[in-house]
């Protein structure tokens, strides 16, 4: 069907692969383990690429979704899919993490707080995304329904980071600024983590694009032999 | 009577293997379940009493309430099938939004009109502060609700299992604006109805002790050092004497306030507050309800963000269709 | 077609198996924590704590250096579920890449079908 892919998808998967394994090894073999949280902390190290991870594939998803509203592809489509299902993955793992190192750090498991709050919201939207084009059907009119709800997806991660810092909130800013930031001796396996979620990232949303390419390719090899079909039935 | 154990076991059967191969009743269940929990978390969460549940319950009543009228919004034209017809008129799109959304308004606020002084009385409201408020608040936030609704709704008519995904569509979409309204019309509620004293702390140092009584509840506090510098945080090393257990005043005691970090404790009116420090805490009433009409302007701006872009999905939606 | 697309899919498996595997090899290193860690942790304890933990076991007793065991196990739960969620969604991609197959061979078949009508 289409050969190029194969060498780089190749480099690119090993890619991914060496990255998490030296992030693992980093992350609890040469990272010291941190002072006031202990072991736990160790999280951190997948749970902020994680979360970036996810936010890159919702954002993917969004201005896929706004390229076919604007120009009918079935490129757009398949990417904003596997964006969606990409960043409902990394969402899913954040989700579950956060919660178990908050209950370390904060002593509870869950809090409402901004960034809590907005990462369930978006998840919850863009699980209802997935449902929509799981259930709702194939065809043109679903795929252009499915961008509609792509790209208010996109303005729902907008209006969730404005309506949520309305309650303020205990989640440290560690990446992001005011934080303290991180250790010298932690940036290495952190950094190294991150590099390696974006391409394992980069190789999920290829894999999920290719099989929704090749599952239309044989759809449209079926219509084809289809026609001939009817054709032959016709004529004899 | 085996034929009927047959005949049920063969249906039985029958909807399991379906179900186990499309999924698509257990998924859309529990995600709906999740998002309802998601619901109530927000409506209700931090509310220590029947009353303070009133505004989440209102909120709920609306969203929930909501979802029928959005479900028809396009009904009709879809089983006349002159849905079509209507994408053929040229710039049909606006007028056809508009036209549903103001509809869908419409049946909301008539709801709510009932709703409302329905759930005031059952949470036994004998007066509402900030009338005007609380009236804006809900109907800012069914124009958002019915903007969103009518693009969903619309959107939702051109594809399967309608019925069932709407909900799940949107109300994950319309939380942001759920969540700031129920904070709004709990603010706009409060005030009038309950006095509310902030503890400025800043004559008090560590390890003071405070006893503060508040008619038949007695508090008693002691002072400790946050963990950043010039960060006091009162800790309480309680002893409740009324109702009001000690989880729950610890959510009422360490709100912040807009000064340092301090402590807001609300009580029913016409109690008095009296504490043994001396010098006498400074206690004010905190003017609850000037921070509710603070989200108004939030929810008129994300009303209109809405309404922008839902206006440019649906002119999409009817574009090539 | 179906050989070159079957290919770099394979050694994918392949690949993440073996990740899982590494994986799965750490956290049981881990479930012995590293000395580094436990000489952090004894060092804060007076040597009375640090001759307790460094007993042997014999039996088990509650509360015992609740706090830490419990961060330890909290980390540890974390990873198991970080990996398993993208374990299973990599094992959904395979799963539709097996169905693709599949669907390709029903399309072969029947194009083979086609192609000895036309013959005839």
């Amino acid at each position: 069907m289409n050969k190029k892919p194969f060498p780089s998808m190749l480099v690119l998967g090993s890619l991914a692969f060496a990255g998490v394994l030296t992030g693992i090894v980093l992350t609890f073999w040469v990272a010291p383990v941190e002072g006031s949280l202990g072991i736990v902390q160790k999280i951190f190290y997948f749970h902020v690429p994680s979360a970036i991870s996810s936010y890159i594939g919702f954002g993917l998803c969004g201005i896929a979704s706004i390229a076919y509203l604007l120009k009918p592809a079935k490129w757009a489509d398949r990417l904003a899919q596997a964006g969606a299902e990409l960043g409902v993955v990394f969402a899913t793992c954040v989700l579950i993490t956060g919660p178990l190192w908050g209950y370390k750090s904060w002593g509870t498991y869950w809090e409402w707080e901004p960034r809590l709050t907005s990462m369930l919201l978006t998840f919850l939207i863009y699980v209802s995304y997935l449902l929509l084009r799981q259930f709702g059907g194939e065809g043109e009119m679903a795929r252009k329904v499915g961008a509609i709800m792509g790209v208010l997806g996109l303005v729902g991660i907008g209006i969730i980071r404005i309506s949520v810092t309305l309650w303020g909130g205990v989640h440290p800013q560690v990446v992001t600024g005011k934080g303290g930031g991180i250790h010298p001796s932690m940036k290495p396996a952190f950094y190294t983590c991150f590099v390696a979620f974006m391409v394992l990232s980069a190789v999920l949303i290829w894999l999920r694009v290719r099989i929704a390419q090749q599952a239309d390719e044989i759809e449209s090899l079926h219509l084809l032999a289809g026609d001939v079909e009817y054709d032959l039935e016709k004529n004899q | 009577m085996k034929r009927f154990l047959r005949q049920t076991a063969a249906i039985l059967g029958k909807e399991l293997r379906v179900e186990l191969r499309t999924r698509e009743i257990l998924y859309t269940m529990i995600f709906f379940g999740l998002v309802i929990v998601v619901v109530f978390g927000f409506g209700l969460f931090e509310k220590r009493s029947a009353a303070q549940a009133a505004p989440g319950v209102l909120w709920t009543a609306l969203l929930l309430a909501g979802t029928v009228s959005v479900n028809r919004t396009f009904e009709r034209e879809r089983e006349g099938s002159c849905m079509t017809g209507l994408m053929m008129v040229p710039g049909i799109a606006w007028s056809l939004f508009l036209g549903k959304a103001m509809a869908n308004l419409l049946f909301l606020l008539i709801t709510l009109a009932v709703v409302g002084p329905l759930v005031l009385f059952v949470f036994q409201y004998t007066t509402v502060p900030n009338v005007g408020g609380v009236a804006l608040t809900l109907f800012l936030g069914a124009l958002g609700y019915s903007i969103l609704g009518t693009l969903v709704g619309g959107m939702l008519g051109q594809v399967r299992m309608k019925g069932i995904l709407l909900p799940l569509v949107l109300f994950p979409m319309i939380l942001p604006v759920f969540g700031i309204g129920v904070t709004a019309t709990a603010a706009l509620l409060t005030e009038g109805d309950a006095q509310s004293f902030e503890f400025l702390l800043d004559e008090v140092k560590e390890g003071d002790e405070l006893r503060l009584e508040l008619d038949d509840v007695v508090l008693e506090v002691t002072v400790k050092a946050g963990d950043e510098p010039g960060d006091v945080i009162a800790a309480l090393s309680s002893k409740v004497t009324d109702a009001i257990d000690r989880e729950r005043l610890r959510g009422v005691t360490f709100t912040r306030i807009s000064n340092g970090v301090g402590f807001t404790l609300v009580s029913d009116p016409g109690k008095k507050l009296e504490t043994n420090h001396s010098p006498q805490i400074i206690c004010r009433g905190a003017d609850l309800g000037s921070k509710g009409w603070g989200y108004l302007p939030v929810l008129a701006a994300l009303d209109f963000l809405f309404g922008i872009v839902a206006i440019w999905l649906f002119g999409r939606l009817l574009d090539s269709a | 077609m179906s050989s070159s697309s079957r290919r770099p899919a394979r050694l994918l498996h392949a690949a993440f198996a073996l990740l899982l595997l590494l994986l799965a090899g750490s956290a049981s290193s881990l479930l012995t924590p590293s000395t580094a860690v436990a000489e952090e942790q004894s060092e804060a304890k007076p040597a009375a704590a640090k001759a307790e933990e460094t007993k042997m076991v014999t039996g088990f007793e509650p509360g015992t250096n609740e706090e830490q065991v419990s961060g330890f196990n909290l980390m540890v739960i974390a990873y198991l579920a970080f990996w398993g969620v993208l374990f299973v969604y990599f094992l959904s991609l395979v799963g539709r890449q097996k169905k693709l197959k599949g669907e390709l061979g029903e399309l072969k078949a029947r194009l083979d079908a086609l192609e000895e009508r036309t013959k005839e």
